[in-house]
């Protein structure tokens, strides 16, 4: 399995083993790489941490392309900050993207959650719940209209292949 | 081990006298039958003298000696007390015999002094007898003394077992009787030989690695010493709430207070059921968090992401007819798609060429339908994020509204017990046993504050002792030797590691095992809806059935009685098994053991007997059981005489005649009076 270096703090330590917020570390920084992404907080000089005050992580590139959701974000942060196609394919730029957002994102996390005394899964609850858009309804109407868009145009496909 | 008989001289009140067990076979049941003060637990001491040299008797602890012999002695005159086993065990023959030495020092010396004691032990492994170098450690090992009140118990304490500051008796007993103490004691023995290498490292070593070596072991100290006060800590938390629950005992006991307090154990155990649901709440808030979490947050880019993938939709990049790698098949294999030849260097090859820059890459085309084709999902996902946590933030409001009425409730509850001046017989009223109660929960709680404090601490300095080891794993600049020594410790501290958990696996597999013993023992002896089970913290519960949850109840004597009972019989039980199967298992040898209870059924009414009795000879190949005549009549009789392959009946005489001393025979027969 490939590895990928990361930044962590204590902030891991405390949402993974301490309070079992996230299951594992990796589940944590796709959090923050969304995170990262949704506040423009991007971390391109040390995002893979150092060994010197201990901020360094490794985590095994497998775990996030076993998850086909977590795979549909490694993808997007990759193309979204490159602007290119081969971004879509290219695993390594992929991991390093997601590690740079997730670096991002901890940032903005350590602001909103890191100083909350105890356990922070409500802080972190109430943080996701109170985004500033509505809630579902404007993502799902304009993502399903996409998707129509592109079955349409499958199925025309299809249906063009099989006529005589 | 199998016991086969038991010689007695001069002790404590049996002068002469013998007892053959019944051993092998389906009869493994001896029972010797015996009055109040007739000698049951002297012969339940004579073993433990023998084994160990330790007695605990209620009378004239300090009197070994038989009391008749000493007085009609003359002074000077010297008497010898001894008790001699034979035994088998694991293929051999065994023969203890420990003899002590007395003289009479005066007249009104009834106790005698005691001048030499003297223990063999003979074994016959097949060919000869041969005394063993070392005896004590012999039997030590064959039942440790630490396990000793397993196996000769007390039926008037084993209930103890269950009840508080026991995690430590239990866990012992489990590690013992597996035979998990040999890895333990390597574990012990590798950190000292960590110890000793790092000694060698620091001999070796430069002035800073030494120092940074001395800090190491300064913070282990610390560590050693703050793990010290957490178990004190705990252990006096517990005996506080011990003390609360002997207070809220008097308190129901009193007419005045009963029924209030029934209430607000009532009001605290629905509290509690309460708590627990909003922890569910809260695990669940974090399962949302690490399943669904994300997806809220990944919204905007998922959005702009199939925005673009959109565009290329509409633009006719995607679905895409051509792709670099055909055409780069086309180019090398020098042949268009129309059939006309592709010479490098030709108009036509370079006209194929230029369409490689507009065609996309292998596997773009895949990847951007996949996203698509996770976008309901990830709708779908984000719409049950914001549903589910607003349904369990609701209700864990609704729980929290409902324990701040119970907190109304039992407060409402104490004021009128503070009121109240009803006292118990020894002077006590309701009023100050409330006093006491407040001020011991307030002392529970700044213990748990405390050990939250010291646990912050022990983790605290662990890390930083992390953070020393590495500094010291970096340091470079030692001679050879240090060298050496270093890698030597830390195979040493590997070793130990991978030990340690190899003996928490084990611990915790005989724990499951003895579990599902404990099961099948209690659940056959104990009411319906009773259940008992050693709980990771190595802690004996008992738990009841209340509309499907399992809930932690008081034991009644009687129930702790039949819970330990289970407890024993499933270590035994669990050992025998170990020893008997085939299977070669390293450290798990298990082995044979007999049981030796006086007045296991003392505390129980008839039903509970009856069941027991039932269960006990199974608990173990042989059983030695000491019972009144009231104990043993009836169900008890009824339930193990079949499996009874020798009795005996101790005949007291109280020696209350003139020049007559107190004295037992064991007799085949029964005596002519019998009774408590």
């Amino acid at each position: 399995m490939n590895f990928i270096k990361y930044k962590k703090s204590d902030l891991y330590d405390r949402v993974v083993d301490e309070y079992d917020i996230f299951e594992n570390s990796y589940d944590f920084m796709v959090f923050l790489a969304a995170l990262g992404y949704r506040e423009d907080e991007v971390d391109r000089e040390g995002f893979e941490g150092s060994d010197d005050d201990g901020t360094r992580g490794q985590i095994g590139v497998d775990n996030f392309f076993a998850n086909d959701l977590y795979r549909v974000v490694a993808t997007s942060i990759a193309f979204q900050d490159t602007g290119e196609h081969k971004a879509l394919v290219d695993v390594e730029l992929q991991a390093e993207k997601l590690t740079q957002y997730a670096a991002g994102g901890l940032r903005v996390a350590e602001r909103e959650f890191g100083t909350t005394a105890g356990d922070p899964t409500d802080a972190m609850v109430n943080y996701v719940q109170n985004l500033d858009e509505s809630p579902g309804g404007g993502y799902q109407g304009t993502l399903g209209d996409i998707v129509q868009s592109f079955n349409d145009e499958l199925l025309e496909g299809e249906a063009e292949d099989k006529s005589p | 081990m199998e016991l086969h008989e038991l010689e007695l001289q001069n002790f404590r009140q049996f002068q002469d006298d013998t007892i053959e067990f019944a051993h092998g076979g389906e009869n493994g049941v001896t029972v010797v039958h015996g009055a109040n003060g007739s000698g049951k637990t002297t012969l339940l001491n004579a073993f433990t003298w023998l084994f160990y040299e330790s007695v605990d008797f209620d009378t004239r602890p300090n009197r070994l000696i038989t009391e008749g012999v000493v007085a009609d002695a003359d002074t000077g005159e010297q008497f010898t007390v001894s008790v001699r086993l034979e035994f088998a065990h694991e293929g051999s023959e065994y023969v203890a015999q420990r003899e002590a030495i007395y003289e009479k020092r005066s007249n009104t010396d009834f106790d005698g002094e005691l001048l030499d004691m003297n223990l063999t032990v003979e074994e016959n492994a097949g060919s000869g007898w041969e005394g063993r170098g070392n005896p004590a450690n012999t039997l030590d090992q064959i039942i440790p003394e630490r396990l000793s009140n397993l196996f000769f118990f007390d039926g008037e304490d084993i209930e103890e077992l269950a009840g508080l500051d026991n995690q430590d008796r239990i866990q012992e007993s489990i590690q013992n009787i597996m035979g998990l103490t040999i890895l333990e004691r390597a574990t012990r023995h590798l950190d000292a030989v960590a110890g000793r290498f790092e000694d060698e490292v620091e001999e070796n070593a430069s002035d800073e690695l030494s120092a940074l070596i001395d800090e190491k072991r300064e913070m282990e100290e610390a560590v050693d010493s703050l793990e010290r006060d957490k178990s004190d800590t705990k252990r006096s938390k517990e005996r506080i709430e011990g003390e609360i629950g002997d207070i809220e005992q008097k308190l129901e006991r009193l007419d005045e207070s009963a029924a209030l307090q029934e209430r607000r154990g009532e009001y605290e155990a629905e509290r509690e059921r309460l708590e627990e649901q909003v922890e569910e709440i809260n695990n669940a808030l974090r399962a949302d968090l690490n399943d669904k979490g994300f997806v809220p947050l990944a919204m905007p880019l998922i959005q702009d992401t199939a925005e673009d993938l959109d565009q290329m939709r509409k633009d006719g990049v995607i679905p895409s007819d051509l792709n670099n790698s055909y055409i780069e098949s086309l180019l090398s294999a020098e042949q268009c798609i129309c059939g006309r030849p592709l010479e490098p260097g030709t108009e036509h090859y370079e006209q194929i060429e230029a369409l490689m820059g507009e065609a996309i890459a292998d596997g773009v085309e895949q990847n951007a339908i996949r996203i698509i084709g996770h976008l309901n999902q990830v709708g779908e996902l984000d719409s049950q994020f914001h549903e589910s946590v607003e349904d369990l933030i609701s209700r864990r409001k609704n729980l929290h509204d409902e324990i701040a009425d119970q907190n109304e409730r039992i407060d409402e509850i104490t004021s009128e017990l503070q009121e109240m001046e009803q006292t118990t017989e020894s002077g006590e009223s309701i009023q100050d046993l409330e006093a006491q109660r407040k001020s011991k929960k307030e002392e529970v709680s700044e213990h748990e504050n405390e050990l939250g404090r010291i646990q912050e601490r022990i983790e605290q300095t662990e890390e930083e002792i992390e953070s020393i080891k590495q500094e010291i794993d970096d340091q470079r600049d030692e001679r050879e030797e240090a060298l050496v020594a270093k890698r030597r410790q830390r195979a040493a501290e590997l070793v130990q590691e991978e030990l340690e958990v190899a003996f928490e696996d084990l611990k915790g597999k005989v724990r499951r095992l003895s579990n599902q013993k404990i099961e099948e023992t209690f659940g056959s002896i104990a009411s319906k809806d009773l259940s008992a089970e050693v709980t990771e913290e190595f802690k004996l519960k008992i738990s009841q059935n209340v509309g499907g949850n399992q809930i932690e109840v008081d034991k009644s004597t009687g129930e702790r009685q039949i819970a330990s009972l289970a407890f024993v019989g499933s270590l035994v039980d669990i050992a025998r098994d170990r020893y008997e199967s085939e299977s070669d298992s390293e450290y798990f040898t298990g082995g044979i053991y007999p049981l030796v209870m006086d007045s296991p059924f003392g505390a129980l009414d008839k039903s509970h007997r009856r069941m027991v009795s039932r269960v006990i000879p199974t608990l173990a190949n042989q059983v030695v059981v000491f019972a009144t005549d009231s104990q043993w009549e009836g169900p008890v009789a009824e339930e193990m005489m079949p499996k009874v392959g020798k009795q005996y009946w101790l005949d007291f005489d109280s020696g209350e005649a003139e020049g007559a001393y107190p004295r037992t025979r064991i007799e085949a027969e029964p005596a002519t009076a019998g009774g408590d």
